[in-house]
């Protein structure tokens, strides 16, 4: 199972992620702002990473500036946003995000993410040529 | 329904005794039996059809290697476990080309479960047994002459130009893919966390890509292909590099190591089911049709990640690659990348009978933010990707 870290300054959202992912089996670590989230980022090196863009102090591109100069292969990291803003998705993406989802969102989309890039998936082919 | 069968070989008793007290909770589930060797092992196998072997590597007389050598050849749907102590690396390289998934002594009872259990499954639906047994014919996949002569020359000149050989690798469908496969073991070293081929190449170390690439090449007979044959694997590896340069652009960063992996292995059916017909096997190949004895290459190739224990988002975009993508608005992923390379390179190949009719969904998938956020001329780095791949090989 996966060791995810959450990096969002709204408890409802990290309780809300804490109660999906855990339920799924996988480890979560909390992080309160930006700051707390590359403090956890060393101690922790998680294999996936949820960030919220807007947080006070050291926003959301700035950790991920910090994730994207690390060396070895990048972290796969899901950005999520309060609103459907276009100009911050176009930010996200070309900064180099790997998911970017709008608040409020259905957490199963962000199990379906994480199942897709952690788990064990045994994939099924169905004949069609 | 019958019950799977499982077969496990050591010749230690007390190591058998052992598997057998802490699998007691499975018996209901499978049907398990026990060979003191390879000799008793076969017999078993030639009694009644198993799903999967589980052996040890060092036994006198017919050895682990040997054993699930044969058991390629004469019963190649029976999917092979090896579960070992530590081994030389000479014998480790020789059960590394036969097995399919590779556990240390000792292992967690969960975790062996845990593989049988997965190993138990087939992927195909319409042809389940059909798709493992040609997938469980091969051992390596064929490499073209260029590609031994390019990694030959890597390897040597390793110590002055270090990039050379990643590069190479990257370049090799056969190697990528059993590099994956062996990366996933502890038994050939520490696992890289979500690794691309280069950081899987520094793990594993020079000398095991050396053994694995002398290992592999005797798996490679040009001599003894039909022009056809050739002519297609050329093509088919042609457009699997161009896919992967052009997808190291189009997927997002986390997804580049398995989206250039997945677009290498894109067509792994066909070079699995044609790696059987070079060395003899009686497979059915219809080259135009893309299958073999009736089962689509792409059934293979899926059936054979999975046997390999290949990672799931480089099996998955394997397995959609030919399905229209429906892209989710969050991200694209490895399978949403993959696919629309894919479909790019493929309008370069005017030749591709194909060519152009998946022309809305690719506009589609263009238009997602991912793709549109980054202003590029996707069609001219298409064009790019696909003559640096023919000149890599005259095609």
């Amino acid at each position: 199972m996966a060791k995810i870290l959450v990096v969002d300054d709204d408890p409802a959202i990290r309780q809300l992620l804490t109660d999906v992912l855990e339920l799924d089996g996988h480890e979560i670590h909390l992080a309160v702002d930006g700051n707390d989230g590359l403090r956890l980022l060393e101690l922790t090196r998680p294999d996936f990473v949820v960030l919220d863009v807007m947080m006070p102090g050291i926003d959301g591109y700035d950790v991920l500036k910090v994730i994207r100069s690390q060396e070895g292969d990048p972290l796969p990291v899901l950005m999520l946003t309060a609103s459907a803003d276009p100009g911050s998705a176009a930010r996200g993406w070309v900064d180099g995000v790997d998911y970017y989802l709008a608040k409020p969102f259905t957490p199963d989309v962000v199990l379906d993410i994480v199942d897709s890039v952690c788990g064990q998936r045994i994939p099924t082919t169905d004949g069609a040529a | 329904m019958t019950k799977p069968k499982v077969l496990f070989v050591d010749d230690e008793p007390r190591i058998l005794d052992g598997l057998r007290r802490s699998l007691r909770g499975k018996r209901t589930e499978w049907d398990m039996s026990f060979a003191p060797g390879g000799e008793p092992a076969l017999e078993l196998l030639a009694g009644s059809n198993h799903d999967v072997i589980v052996s040890d590597m060092r036994m006198p007389g017919m050895d682990g290697a040997e054993l699930l050598t044969r058991v390629s050849t004469q019963y190649p749907a029976v999917a092979r476990v090896v579960l070992s102590g530590q081994a030389e690396a000479e014998a480790a390289i020789r059960v590394a080309i036969c097995g399919h998934r590779f556990l240390t002594k000792p292992t967690e009872t969960e975790t062996l479960t845990a593989v049988i259990d997965q190993l138990i499954v087939k992927t195909s639906r319409a042809h389940g047994t059909q798709a493992r047994r040609i997938a469980g014919t091969a051992r390596a996949l064929p490499t073209l002459p260029e590609q031994v002569k390019e990694l030959s020359a890597a390897l040597a000149e390793q110590d002055s130009d270090a990039s050379r050989l990643p590069n190479a690798v990257a370049l090799d469908t056969g190697l990528t893919a059993k590099l994956l496969q062996l990366s996933n073991s502890m038994f050939f070293g520490a696992r890289p966390k979500n690794a691309g081929i280069a950081a899987v190449v520094t793990a594993m170390g020079v000398p095991t890509i050396e053994a694995l690439v002398a290992a592999t090449a005797n798996h490679w007979s040009p001599t003894t292909w039909h022009p056809e044959i050739e002519a297609y694997l050329r093509t088919t590896w042609r457009h699997a590099v161009a896919t992967a340069a052009l997808v190291e652009s189009v997927a997002s960063p986390a997804h580049r190591p398995y989206a250039h992996a997945a677009a290498l292995l894109q067509d792994i059916g066909a070079l699995a089911a044609l790696a059987g017909v070079a060395g003899g096997m009686p497979h059915d190949v219809d080259l135009a049709d893309r299958r073999c004895d009736g089962v689509p290459f792409r059934e293979v190739g899926v059936e054979l990640m999975h046997l390999w224990g290949l990672p799931a988002p480089v099996a998955a975009a394997v397995a959609e690659r030919d399905t229209p993508h429906e892209a989710a608005a969050a991200g694209l992923g490895v399978t949403g990348a993959v696919r629309i390379a894919h479909l790019l390179i493929q309008r370069t190949e005017v030749h591709d009978p194909a060519d152009g009719t998946h022309d809305e969904e690719l506009q589609a998938l263009l238009a997602h933010p991912q793709m549109a956020a980054r202003s590029c001329d996707w069609t001219a780095a298409a064009h790019t990707a696909s003559e640096r791949a023919s000149m890599l090989l005259a095609v």
